[in-house]
């Protein structure tokens, strides 16, 4: 721990866990999909299921699901910016899943182009994960360059990827490849020490076999 | 940043806040100038939560407390010094504005936020000390608050509200003394001295906000802070050094039940009254899930 850790973060309160952690989980929510938002469905679980009235947890998502970051105190009223969208939103509670943390959520959303269900943990001193992502279970960190690659299980496809950002003179700072079955789906999560180039999505996107990319950027 | 006594020694030939930023820059590769500007938007975003905590147009929407800190500054002084009352009365209002979901600088968290900005705003206002030396402040209460975090915790989950209100005292203090031009061993003889007057404190929230008793445990470790830097200003000793107390503050913590790390199920929480509060609270909660379907 060095003092970076200690003086902040700069955020709402009452609870870097149960605010920033979860605005920040609805933040990366809305990179993952795509398209104009028409619906969320939103479930706590574990402990949040009990205490996420108190902490205003249900703002906090609400907000994070509409970009606003975990210093911005329009997540106060994000339920108005929410039905002034059009947005339909509901919230439920479930305590019977067992999830992989206290304080964990899960988030099913509907765009005019896809749907997309992630399960979102609040480790605590505001940091998000993503922890089950297309059905994957995966690890994707706040506060990190990320790169996820849906793609057929095929020989050599993490060469060609790693290739490409490589080309870009990025550096990969973890990599970690997840599939299904043989030959099925498969998801690659990269974090990068650089913040990603939009032209690198590109490319990786081309690479035959690769079905889906996504980003998430360090804030 | 591993231990008081290590920087204490290096601080022999410079200051203890040289010493942290150096320290610093090892572990992060952050330049001293870089983190001195990160500590600058702290100090400033810290006021601005005061500043905005205490208009007229804040409005509280904390669930059991509300403006207390605002009437306690409006009250006539009566044991309190000047400086104390205000640190007081300024640790409420943030932690009252931290209820209240407004913006505010985690210090070392969001429960604890309210102390070293109350005092440090209230020592600025009454002593008129420069931004620049209140910022070095900041940077030897994080010093000390990351030797805490790294001996220790700095979570109430983990370690009861010591590490959280009592961390926050320490880390006050210890600015304190630097700010009055203590020397390095004063503060570490400060922050001994806080960690030990609140070791074991619980954390007992009701009904799990971070309201009560959280905003007058600010309050108290504001206060806090000022006798143990005084008393250390003076030349008073710990007779433990600082590592030995964070080290049995960690120790204590991790021997606390559960109940009494933030689970809202001991202390002041499981009391008649707290109890009470948590049901109606889970009435609120239902009531919510119920109303919230916008189909």
């Amino acid at each position: 721990m060095n003092i970076f850790d200690v003086a902040g973060p700069i955020t709402l309160g009452p609870s870097s866990s149960h605010t920033a952690g979860i605005i920040r989980i609805g933040n990366i929510f809305r990179k993952l999909i795509k398209g104009n938002l028409r619906r969320v469905d939103i479930t706590f679980y574990g402990s949040l299921a009990e205490t996420f009235f108190g902490h205003r947890s249900h703002l906090a998502i609400m907000g994070g699901i509409l970009g606003f970051k975990e210093s911005d105190e329009r997540v106060k009223n994000s339920f108005k910016y929410a039905k002034d969208k059009g947005l339909i939103f509901n919230f439920d509670v479930d305590r019977e899943f067992n999830p992989p943390h206290p304080v964990s959520l899960k988030i099913e959303g509907e765009s005019d182009l896809e749907r997309l269900e992630v399960l979102g943990v609040s480790p605590g001193g505001g940091v998000a994960e993503i922890r089950k992502l297309w059905g994957f279970p995966v690890v994707i960190r706040s506060g990190t360059n990320t790169v996820l690659v849906l793609h057929r299980d095929t020989p050599g496809l993490l060469s060609k990827i790693a290739g490409r950002v490589f080309a870009f003179g990025i550096n990969i700072g973890t990599a970690h490849l997840t599939r299904l079955k043989r030959g099925g789906d498969a998801i690659l999560v990269l974090e990068l020490d650089d913040p990603i180039d939009e032209r690198l999505v590109r490319v990786i996107e081309r690479i035959e076999g690769v079905t889906r990319v996504r980003t998430v950027e360090s804030v | 940043m591993n231990s008081i006594e290590e920087i204490v020694k290096e601080a022999e030939s410079s200051s203890f806040f040289d010493v942290v930023l150096k320290k610093n820059s090892e572990l992060t590769g952050k330049t001293p100038d870089d983190t001195v500007e990160f500590f600058k938007k702290i100090w400033f975003t810290m006021k601005d939560s005061l500043r905005r905590a205490l208009s007229p147009e804040f409005k509280s929407s904390a669930i059991l407390v509300k403006g207390d800190g605002k009437r306690f500054l409006g009250s006539e002084g009566l044991f309190l010094s000047p400086v104390v009352k205000k640190a007081v009365g300024y640790a409420m209002v943030i932690g009252e504005a931290n209820a209240s979901m407004c913006r505010i600088v985690a210090f070392p968290t969001a429960g604890a936020s309210g102390t070293v900005p109350g005092v440090l705003i209230a020592y600025q206002e009454e002593f008129g000390e420069r931004d620049e030396r209140m910022i070095e402040g900041l940077v030897v209460a994080s010093g000390v608050g990351a030797v805490i975090g790294n001996r220790a915790t700095l979570s109430g989950a983990e370690g009861g509200c010591q590490a959280e209100c009592g961390a926050a005292a320490a880390m006050a203090a210890a600015a304190l003394v630097h700010l009055n031009n203590g020397s390095p061993s004063m503060i570490q003889h400060a922050v001994a001295i806080a960690l030990k007057n609140i070791m074991g404190l619980v954390c007992d929230p009701v009904a799990g906000l971070v309201e009560v008793p959280c905003i007058k445990r600010n309050a108290m470790a504001a206060s806090l802070a000022f006798l143990s830097s005084e008393l250390a200003l003076s030349g008073i000793k710990s007779v433990i050094p600082a590592d030995e107390v964070i080290d049995a503050m960690g120790n204590v913590g991790r021997k606390l039940p559960e109940e009494l790390r933030e689970t809202a199920l001991g202390g002041v929480a499981a009391t008649p009254t707290g109890r009470r509060i948590a049901k109606k609270l889970t009435r609120m909660r239902n009531k919510f899930l119920k109303n919230s379907k916008s189909d």
